[in-house]
């Protein structure tokens, strides 16, 4: 499996937000419960739209969600 | 273990079962010299024309019988609805069920270029298409697994 290019901060926030169940944000997102798994172990990067929306969820910039791994880039 | 990969190794089992059911079949009412023997496409629509229902049939089946045992073993419920990640999944393991087919397809003209009989090619092309199959789940459950 290749690195994932993005790394985020999803169950942290999760955990501050009155520990919001992953189910919670799924529906309020509009995704599987599985997704936001799949994020919070870093087996996917969301598409901007989901990350702006996830984002939201939390009152926070984009940024302190999710932050760029340039490292993991192919050369 | 998700939903979605155990839903995958479902339809594995079910692309396999019916693979095997469906070769016992043929090979008990179809002896091989007399298939051989002589070439008929009516033969091949028939088996072509019999599977598809007999697929699509027995997959609802067992995965109606996995979603039961499934709900009374985990209590997790049946993931009915398609996000983003689902889509690029199935996008993804398209692609490769249908460049196992085209290669498949490609194979299964080599039978005609050297003279042998074309029930090789049909029997080519239906190797090719569970193959297809096979490279679908196989690929699904490995994106669910992990991940891209």
């Amino acid at each position: 499996m290749a690195k994932a290019h993005t790394s985020n901060n999803i169950r942290k926030l999760r955990f501050h937000h009155d520990e919001m169940t992953q189910q919670e944000l799924a529906d309020k997102v509009g995704v599987t419960r599985q997704t936001i798994l799949a994020m919070e172990k870093g087996k996917y990067s969301p598409s901007l739209e989901l990350a702006f929306k996830i984002a939201h969820v939390f009152q926070l910039p984009l940024e302190e969600v999710f932050t760029y791994n340039p490292e993991n880039d192919q050369a | 273990m998700t939903f979605q990969e155990k839903r995958s190794i479902v339809n594995a089992i079910s692309i396999l079962l019916i693979a095997a059911l469906f070769s016992w079949f043929i090979w008990q009412h179809y002896p091989f010299e007399e298939i051989l023997g002589s070439f008929s496409l009516i033969f091949w629509g028939n088996m072509i024309l019999l599977l598809i229902p007999i697929q699509i049939a027995s997959n609802v089946l067992l995965n109606i019988i996995f979603s039961i045992f499934n709900k009374v073993i985990t209590n997790e419920d049946e993931v009915h609805m398609t996000d983003e990640r689902d889509k690029m999944i199935e996008l993804r393991c398209t692609r490769n069920g249908c460049y196992v087919l085209l290669l498949g397809l490609m194979l299964s003209m080599l039978p005609l270029v050297f003279g042998l009989s074309a029930h090789w090619t049909f029997g080519g092309i239906m190797i090719s298409l569970f193959l297809m199959q096979l490279t679908w789940t196989g690929s699904e459950f490995y994106y669910y697994n992990k991940g891209f």
